[in-house]
């Protein structure tokens, strides 16, 4: 947990064109920059640099001691810099955010690196980047988990396979096995003074921090594996401020002996989905843009984008001119499996070898600032823990909030910023469509799921539904049925 | 700053809302619906150059509204309805293969194919359809016809606001929507046809097939006529893996931010089917099927509303053709308390359903506990609280569904899931003083009171970003032993009334 300059890093100074280029407005729209010659969405930013005009932002401070080249990678270490960059929004704005990425990128950057490509510590000290967990296991075609073949007892149903496909995460995700030491060496390039803090993994569910990281400096925290779950790792600097900028991502501890399964002893699943969910507001990224300080009590967050998975509206639901996004926002975020008959008391029932009567596990996580309520079409979710504390099944209660603390069905999960919620979707046979449509059925049955907090439906103050959304899927075999 | 976008696009927002107002009258004319057919009169506008220096979105080509595609899929599927014959084949290893990510050219399969050019594209392509056809029609046990009304309502504090609503024929135009109440397996139709454009209805909680689930960007959105079919699940005694009785609510799925805000939404309860070794008194019903016995003469619907005045000055497609119109700010200035006793409502006139106070029996005076059922029907945080007649919380409120399926114990596989609102272990139960939640979120509470006095629920709303408190209201809870009616006398010896 030290701050210090290294050898390794090669400092360079900000030139001044850097400066000079610093965009005072963040919305850039995409028409503007296709006549630059970038085709797709992914490319878009590869104008920014001549599209920005190059108003009148000398004088911002930028800062001195951002890193050009990443440092010479150690062993066991996962390297995170913290940058600024333009994210395209949904309807093709540029809007500037910041990040934890994994390599130094500058502030025009065409790629800015704002989000770590998924990382596994494993048990045996490794730092291997991979989007899918467990490693080795069968990857899901476009993220849906093929089932082992039809229930004979149960018409339009499947049986599950146990323990054998692995799951795609999405950006911003530092899974690690239980068991191994998280070592993070983290890079502040920017301006101001940052930190890495991770919210409730030490003993006594208390936080671990970096602690502040000077501009140009870094820092090293290293810890074990807390229990299986979820945790936001996050810069409380000026909370929720350099959150509500991007600089979030999740933990998720994971027991390697026993990968299919929410927690040991807990729930197993099919495929796990993991959802971050972020509301960005563009005034609170136009003054931190133009290197002033956002006070959220007097400038209260005002979001105007609201996102899953950093994907949000027809992005997040693959619908998208960009196949490659599609393709990401189905593997990640749009839950798809085949019905399956199933029961809540045993979530792990082997019916068959090497089956399952399961549902898939849905972990929400909010490192946002907004209260989202995230509703299911077509089936209640059974939640079973809420911040890797595991409900119990029987005597529960009333908590002093007002909270039952009980597994339970639902069809709205509460998501208030810094929560974790853990869920499974049991992908069966909606309940109340009748026996003819159900038997009937010949293609895929599609639902939403959508924040029922309205106001994140919009972006850019309409365009419904252009917000946090996405669907599942009840997938139905190809030849009729 | 934050203003900007919100006043240009009004003034074209607010001469529509006018347009609409008279929609009763449209009702029967077919060149009506036309011309409210979008894309016609949607504020299909460019946007305009906003005033502020920020670039704003231009929707590139969906500026053009195309007339093309409503990808209407072919509403006959092969009517083989039975069962054994249509599931899939049980043979050996039958593993289907996963569908293609990318469907043929050809797919119209509920447009989830279809790309589109830009978010303000898809927003306003949302598959709007006539008349679509509902699959294997059945005779329903339940059927209702339902319209939209836009109608300046009157709320509780005398403030009017122009709503738009959803009713029957035979009802009034008031708000909230008229209360559904279907029974469990008895097959359920809602004729809809909207006078004012494109609109749906989803039945929040019931879980149909997409078809049936009203929501545009998976099924279609109606522009004529469409009679919604589902069934609600049966309860089992025990059985938590199936059951749909308890408290629901519909609401429109078209521009959903602004529709339920203008108050397209309405109560939806459905009841449970009696089951065996769960007789029910005269007088009672159970919340659900191997649930507990409530009082049907103090059963009530509570649902906190508020109102954000500007909302609700815009028009119905406002924002969908990428125009900041502002509905990310949800800025309420009214909150109310809506509903009241579910068997004294009338649903006639134009009147807002709101509660002066609630009567409740006294806990173990012969007659069943009464049942709160509970609806977040806005979209902020709500924090609830029960207070004693001396101003402490009082524990009284026994919660027993949540989201249409009660609380049960799970613990053991195949044992019976006992409901703990159904318990012998007292400490089963869920009692509490104080409940949170957030928009749409239900909760059934019974309601014990030891003794007779006025008790007060307390309604806090919050902000949902920063969770500071906004506003409170309250509604005074008289309890009585003796309660035969509304308006019973004995009312007047439990104490004065607070708030």
């Amino acid at each position: 947990m030290s701050s210090e300059n290294t050898p390794a890093i090669t400092p360079s100074s900000v030139s001044d064109t850097d400066s000079a280029l610093h965009p005072v407005e963040p919305g850039i729209n995409r028409s503007t920059l296709l006549k630059f010659g970038a085709a797709t969405a992914w490319g878009t930013a590869v104008a920014m640099g001549a599209a920005v005009s190059p108003v009148s932002a000398a004088g911002v401070p930028r800062a001195h001691g951002r890193f050009t080249a990443s440092a010479v990678p150690l062993p066991g270490v996962l390297d995170l810099y913290i940058n600024e960059g333009y994210t395209k929004m949904v309807d093709d704005s540029l809007v500037y955010q910041r990040g934890f990425g994994d390599r130094p990128t500058a502030l025009r950057d065409a790629r800015p690196s704002l989000r770590v490509v998924p990382k596994i510590f494993t048990r045996e000290g490794q730092v291997v980047e991979s989007r899918t967990y467990p490693l080795g296991a069968a990857i899901p075609p476009n993220g849906t988990p093929a089932p082992a073949g039809a229930d004979p007892a149960n018409p339009g149903q499947f049986f599950i396979r146990r323990n054998h496909w692995a799951s795609f995460f999405p950006q911003r995700t530092i899974i690690v096995e239980s068991g191994a030491t998280v070592r993070l060496r983290v890079f502040n390039g920017l301006a101001g003074t940052h930190q890495l803090t991770v919210a409730q993994a030490a003993h006594g569910r208390s936080d671990l921090s970096t602690g502040p990281i000077a501009p140009g400096g870094q820092a090293l925290l290293e810890f074990d594996a807390p229990y299986a779950g979820t945790y936001i790792y996050y810069d409380p600097t000026n909370a929720p401020v350099q959150r509500a900028l991007g600089l979030f991502g999740t933990i998720l501890v994971m027991d390697p002996d026993d990968p299919w399964r929410v927690a040991p002893n807990q729930m197993a699943f099919e495929r796990q989905w993991l959802w971050m969910t972020h509301a960005i507001d563009t005034t609170w990224a136009r003054i931190e843009a133009a290197g002033g300080t956002v006070n959220p009590l007097t400038d209260p967050a005002v979001p105007r984008y609201f996102m899953l998975n950093d994907r949000s509206g027809y992005e997040a639901l693959g619908h998208s001119p960009n196949r490659e996004l599609n393709r990401l926002a189905h593997e990640e975020s749009l839950i798809s499996g085949y019905p399956r008959q199933v029961d809540i008391r045993n979530f792990g029932e082997d019916l068959a070898l090497g089956t399952l009567r399961g549902g898939q596990a849905v972990r929400m996580v909010n490192p946002g600032i907004a209260s989202h309520q995230m509703h299911f079409h077509g089936n209640h979710l059974w939640t079973v823990r809420r911040n890797n504390v595991e409900w119990p099944r029987e005597f529960g209660h009333v908590d002093a909030d007002g909270h039952v603390v009980l597994q339970q069905w639902e069809d709205v999960i509460e998501l208030p910023p810094m929560d974790r919620k853990d869920c499974i979707i049991p992908l069966k046979r909606p309940p109340d469509a009748t026996d003819k449509v159900w038997y009937n059925r010949t293609e895929d049955w599609k639902y939403p799921m959508h924040c029922h907090a309205e106001m994140s439906q919009t972006a850019a103050g309409g365009m419904y539904p252009g917000g946090l959304v996405a669907h599942w899927e009840l997938k139905s075999q190809v030849n009729g049925g | 700053m934050r203003l900007r976008g919100w006043a240009a696009p009004s003034a074209t927002v607010v001469s529509e809302g006018k347009r609409r107002s008279d929609d009763d009258d449209k009702k029967k004319s077919s060149t009506k619906r036309r011309d409210d057919k979008s894309p016609g009169p949607r504020e299909r506008q460019k946007p305009k150059p906003s005033p502020s220096k920020s670039p704003r979105p231009q929707p590139s080509r969906s500026a053009t509204p195309s007339s093309q595609p409503s990808a209407t899929r072919s509403a006959t599927p092969s009517p083989t309805p039975a069962p054994g014959t249509t599931g899939p084949t049980p043979t050996r290893s039958s593993t289907p293969t996963p569908r293609p990510t990318r469907p043929s050219p050809s797919s119209d399969d509920d447009g989830e194919e279809r790309e589109y050019d830009s978010q303000a594209d898809f927003a306003s392509h949302q598959m709007q359809q006539d008349a679509p056809e509902t699959h294997f029609l059945e005779t329903p046990q339940l059927s209702v016809d339902l319209d939209l009304s836009s109608r300046d309502l009157r709320f509780p504090d005398g403030a009017k606001f122009k709503m738009w609503v959803f009713h029957q024929d035979s009802s009034g135009r008031g708000f909230p929507g008229p209360t559904l109440r279907p029974t469990e397996k008895g097959i359920f139709h809602a004729r809809v046809e909207p006078s004012m454009g494109p609109h749906s209805i989803h039945w929040h909680g019931m879980e149909p097939d997409p078809r049936n689930d009203g929501v545009g960007h998976t099924s279609f959105e109606i522009d004529d006529h469409y009679t919604y079919q589902w069934q609600p699940e049966p309860g089992r005694t025990h059985d938590p893996n199936y059951g749909a009785a308890g408290t629901y609510f519909y609401h429109c799925h078209v521009n959903t931010p602004l529709h339920a805000q203008m108050g397209l939404l309405g109560p939806l309860i459905i009841d449970p089917i009696e089951l065996p070794g769960f007789p029910v008194a005269p007088g009672n019903r159970r919340a659900f099927a191997d649930g507990p016995e409530y009082d049907i003469a103090t059963e009530s619907l509570i649902m906190p509303f508020s109102i954000d005045p500007r909302w609700h000055k815009m028009g119905h497609a406002a924002g969908l053709s990428g125009e900041d119109v502002g509905l990310n700010r949800f800025e309420p200035t009214h909150f109310y308390i809506t509903g009241g006793l579910l068997a004294q409502r009338r649903e006639t006139g134009e009147e807002v359903w709101a509660p002066t106070q609630l009567p409740i029996n006294v806990s173990g005076h012969g007659k069943a506990p009464s049942l709160m059922r509970f609806l977040d029907g806005n979209y902020l945080p709500n924090k609830i609280t029960f207070v004693n007649p001396d101003g402490t919380p009082a524990r009284i409120a026994e919660l027993v569904s949540h989201d249409g399926r009660p609380y049960r114990h799970t613990a053991t596989p195949g044992a019976p899931a006992i409901p703990t609102s159904m318990h012998p272990d007292p400490s089963a139960h869920l009692f509490t003083h104080t409940l949170s939640m957030g928009s749409a979120e239900r909760y059934d509470l019974l309601l014990h009171p030891p003794t007779a006095g006025t008790y007060t629920l307390r309604i806090e709303w919050r902000d949902w970003i920063t969770g500071h408190k906004l506003a409170h209201r309250e509604l005074p809870l008289l309890a009585s032993c003796v309660l035969k009616g509304p308006g019973n006398q004995t009312y007047t010896r439990l104490g004065p009334q607070l708030g």
